[in-house]
């Protein structure tokens, strides 16, 4: 009896360590990169979007405020002047190995951009991946959030961010 | 005479209770040396200065702000790593909250506030590079409205 509860203790903690080693292949990406001073790093915090939430700002950023108010946190890692390809093909591969799939591709010119989401099995998208790996940069960028495709686009405007020219291509695809 | 007094004392209380002790530690730690800058202005000349800059975002914070001090260190006097994540865990246990960190090559730039019942009560702006580091911190107290105006001006 005691070895069966010592078996299905074990069990347990290894699903645990399974789990959270899925769940963080992003974050640890980001904490192998995010101290190099060669990438930038940009980190908002659910509590900007929090703050952004709480505001009633004017009825032209109406769809811009409605977006803003379903996303959690945003983080970016980036780097130009170097061949991004090895490094974009590194994130992908390790993100697609645990629970993001990918949503679409696409060739931009000499850049290669991938977009990942993770659901949370009721189709509602938690977190969306934008990868874009080119002759001379890379962009990691990271929504977490209730992500509404179809607006998404407007984010990327609103922000003036790394990647974010690429945003509205999820809508339109 | 007394329940003035004791009003004084109130008012007293409740603007220190937005000061931080961390930052009152750090700029003492680091303002005897001369290459540092160190610069504090009380409501008065806030409003004063406020009535000189150009920016209407700015002009408002400066008269929404109830104190302001800045700390500029360049040359040889260094802020390092340690002790600005000193620092950081001192903040976060006062209650300060991150709001942005930007870091760019060896620049980094962070965004902190404190808030008290749906206000801004302190701000703190920290911007690093491997020869210089700055530390803005206003004591402010920001409602809602002020803040939704501030950022739509701002945009």
């Amino acid at each position: 009896m005691q070895v069966k509860s010592f078996i299905a203790v074990l069990f347990m903690l290894f699903t645990v360590q399974i789990s959270s080693a899925q769940i963080s292949s992003l974050d640890k990406f980001f904490n192998k990169h995010q101290e190099d001073p060669l990438f930038t790093v940009v980190t908002i915090s659910p509590k900007l979007f929090q703050m952004f939430a709480k505001l009633d700002l004017d009825e032209e950023s109406e769809d811009v405020k409605e977006m803003i108010q379903q996303i959690t946190s945003l983080r970016i890692l980036a780097r130009d002047s170097m061949d991004g390809t090895k490094l974009y093909q590194d994130a992908f591969t390790q993100l697609t190995s645990s629970e993001f799939e990918e949503l679409i591709t696409v060739r931009d010119g000499s850049e290669n951009v991938r977009f990942l989401i993770r659901e949370d099995g009721s189709e509602v998208i938690k977190q969306l991946v934008l990868l874009v790996g080119g002759s001379d940069s890379f962009v990691l960028l990271d929504i977490t959030g209730n992500i509404d495709l179809k607006n998404i686009g407007k984010l990327g405007k609103a922000l003036d961010i790394p990647g974010g020219e690429h945003l509205e291509k999820v809508g339109t695809e | 005479m007394k329940a003035l007094l004791l009003v004084l004392g109130t008012l007293f209380v409740y603007q220190a209770s937005a000061q931080s002790n961390s930052l009152d530690e750090f700029f003492n730690a680091h303002h005897n040396s001369e290459e540092v800058n160190k610069i504090q202005l009380g409501k008065f000349a806030l409003t004063f200065a406020g009535w000189f800059i150009d920016d209407p975002t700015a002009r408002k914070i400066a008269k929404k702000s109830n104190s302001a001090r800045f700390l500029i260190t360049e040359g040889k006097h260094r802020v390092t790593k340690s002790n600005v994540e000193r620092l950081f865990k001192q903040l976060d246990r006062e209650g300060f909250e991150s709001l942005i960190n930007i870091r760019d090559g060896k620049d980094k730039i962070e965004l902190l506030i404190l808030e008290e019942n749906d206000s801004i009560k302190n701000v703190v702006g920290i911007v690093s590079s491997s020869d210089e580091f700055l530390l803005a911190n206003f004591n402010c107290n920001l409602n809602k409205a002020e803040l939704e105006s501030l950022i739509t001006q701002s945009f």
